[in-house]
């Protein structure tokens, strides 16, 4: 009875009410929605950057993280490959050989760094191949065949099928070159990756250093959720150890990437907290003032023995009932907007086109939302506690009532 | 053994009034015994609503004590008297005071629910009751849809719905018309006889004070008249 009544008392200033409900459906919309965004949009970003070279989880020798060069690079690779490949979290895992190098023309020279990929293992996934705007991918997994970026490609006054020498140090630290020819030409938009990334076959390059089949810098694993990827990590790189290898999560082979994620997300936490305290302000607000218009009633009811206990519960359960209400509401308003975000998105292509890039990484200009569970139920669990924690002052108000006094109001 | 439901004794009560002391009861002894009708009559500021405060336990005394059913009220805690207002007492209020987003069935079955009683006795004593008052046909409608009188009825169920030991009703037929008033008169008489439900009642209604078994009289915060028509 106490519910039923709670319930009704939720209802006696329809208006009231219906206002504040419509501020948490609103909060809840706004965080649901912002939060989706970012899950969606970084979770994008993260897969981009994991594509672009070095994975989710990159295993790579001890000490390259520090002082990258061809002298460090995995052996037996192949089976460590097989090993990685059979774990349940992982979706790929692809050998790269990865490297500085000096590119040549007739024309010009240019500081690169070369990605070697195996064209039979990722096809054209690798990540820079979807902004081929000339020619195509590298299908031969020893000829001489590359892929450049525009920039690059006009520094060095390429085209297709034009030849440019790459020059490197071998395993030993010994300088060799190589015979490129241009099979494509990318375009992301970032700058740094148009002028400085090139992509080479992985057979082509492990010739031109000295890795046997079984060697190479680096294995790129990506995995299902990209969130599990720290303890991925310690997993595999436990596996890759008798390899000379360790194990690194994408945040930490690319902390100037992970640490704008952080900031931005933080910024998002920030701009969410205030709308909840905001929504909030108004909750306590109509409970309190709930409660004091009905202190008379609420001396009555003492009269004749409700105790300050219950009282208090009987408030706490009208604050319950606006809770679940107002979160009720808040999904139901939350689901088409999450939907069309998540399977429609919006298109910046327009608004971004001078800026597509994060942090070094290929910026989808369309964005779209993908929330994940997790962050579902701590939204929800935050906005119901929230509710909660407004209610409670106006609870021990009403516990507080003296019968007497209360019944002399009118 | 206690031959009397309510005890005052010496019972005194000054409040401030903006600094100023007033001396709403000076030494009230009054005694209430089981199934007694009694009305406490006096002028404006006689002290018969403070009175009835004290006995409802939701005041208390300024000297004196004031005992119901043998336990003095000041040696008592406030969860304790709570429990006695619910277990003991049954309030009738001048304003009705229902609940307004209760029918009448709930706000009648609202005190058997304070008390724990189960869902099916509660309705049970609720459609008896409602009977008792003449409310049955009208158990689905809240207090904005009921007269005056009507709602009036529903908050005499409320009070003696849990057969409590003592009815205090602070002017109940203040606010209805003279026939409504006379009509409420008979139910609380006829609860007191059928049900032997004790009735205290503070009125200055002459129609009230003609029906009352006894009359206490005060002024100026004393007994100064306490006559017995009827004994109970």
């Amino acid at each position: 009875m106490l519910w039923r009544l709670a319930w009704r008392n939720l209802w006696r200033s329809r208006r009231r009410t219906l206002i504040t409900l419509a501020s948490i459906m609103f909060g809840l919309l706004l965080s649901i929605t912002f939060t989706s965004m970012s899950d969606g949009s970084y979770s994008k970003l993260i897969d981009s950057a994991a594509r672009a070279g070095l994975g989710h989880v990159t295993l790579q020798p001890q000490g390259f993280r520090d002082r990258p060069g061809n002298n460090l690079y995995l052996k037996e690779i192949n089976s460590l490959v097989e090993a990685v490949r059979a774990d349940e979290d992982v979706e790929t895992a692809q050998v790269r050989v990865f490297g500085q190098a000096m590119v040549a023309t007739a024309a010009d020279t240019a500081g690169v760094a070369f990605a070697a990929i195996d064209p039979q293992a990722e096809g054209e996934s690798f990540n820079l191949f979807d902004h081929i705007k000339e020619g195509r991918a590298v299908q031969s997994m020893v000829k001489g065949e590359a892929v450049i970026g525009r920039r690059l490609a006009e520094t060095l006054e390429l085209k297709l099928g034009s030849k440019l020498v790459l020059t490197t140090t071998d395993k030993d630290g010994e300088v060799v070159s190589g015979l490129l020819r241009v099979r494509g030409i990318f375009e992301t938009g970032i700058d740094e990756a148009d002028r400085y990334q090139i992509a080479v076959p992985l057979g082509w390059a492990r010739n031109l250093i000295g890795f046997s089949d079984d060697e190479a810098t680096l294995i790129a694993v990506t995995v299902h959720d990209q969130r599990r990827a720290e303890r991925i990590a310690a997993r595999l790189g436990a596996l890759s150890g008798p390899h000379s290898g360790e194990g690194l999560p994408w945040f930490k082979v690319m902390p100037d990437f992970a640490g704008m994620i952080a900031i931005d997300n933080a910024s998002n936490y920030l701009f969410q907290m205030i709308i909840m305290l905001l929504v909030a302000a108004g909750i306590f607000n109509t409970v309190l003032m709930s409660v004091m218009e009905r202190m008379r009633e609420m001396g009555v009811m003492m009269a004749v023995g409700m105790t300050a206990r219950r009282l208090f519960w009987m408030v706490t359960i009208e604050t319950f009932w606006l809770a679940v209400v107002g979160i009720l509401a808040g999904l139901l308003v939350s689901a088409p907007v999450y939907y069309y975000m998540a399977t429609v998105g919006l298109d910046f292509t327009e608004t971004l086109k001078e800026q597509q890039n994060f942090g070094g990484v290929a910026w989808d200009p369309i964005m779209t939302s993908s929330l994940y569970p997790d962050h579902l139920a701590i939204i929800l669990v935050a906005v119901f506690a929230l509710v909660m924690l407004a209610g409670l002052y106006p609870a021990v108000i009403a516990s507080k009532t003296k019968p007497l006094r209360a019944l002399r109001m009118q | 053994m206690t031959t009397s439901i309510v005890e005052l004794k010496g019972v005194e009560k000054t409040y401030k009034d903006n600094g100023v002391a007033v001396h709403a009861l000076r030494g009230l002894d009054l005694i209430v015994k089981p199934g007694e009708f009694t009305a406490i009559c006096g002028p404006s500021g006689s002290g018969k609503t403070t009175a009835l405060n004290l006995i409802g336990a939701l005041d208390t005394p300024s000297a004196g004590t004031v005992t119901v059913e043998g336990r003095d009220l000041s040696s008592m805690r406030g969860h304790e008297l709570s429990k006695m207002r619910l277990m003991r007492l049954g309030f009738i209020f001048q304003a009705y005071n229902l609940i307004p987003v209760l029918t009448a069935m709930e706000n009648a079955e609202f005190v058997l629910m304070l008390r724990g009683v189960p869902e099916s006795e509660r309705h049970e004593k609720v459609r008896a009751i409602m009977k008792d008052v003449g409310m049955e046909d009208l158990m689905d409608r809240r207090p904005n849809q009921l007269s005056g009188g009507q709602q009036q009825r529903v908050a005499i169920a409320r009070a003696v719905v849990t057969e409590p030991a003592l009815v205090l009703a602070d002017e109940p037929t203040a606010n209805v018309d003279s026939k409504t008033a006379e009509a409420l008169l008979d139910l609380m008489h006829k609860l007191n006889r059928e049900r032997n439900v004790t009735f205290l009642f503070s009125t200055h209604d002459p129609r009230v004070m003609e029906r009352a078994d006894r009359l206490v009289t005060l002024q100026d915060g004393q007994v100064i008249a306490d006559e017995v028509r009827r004994s109970a």
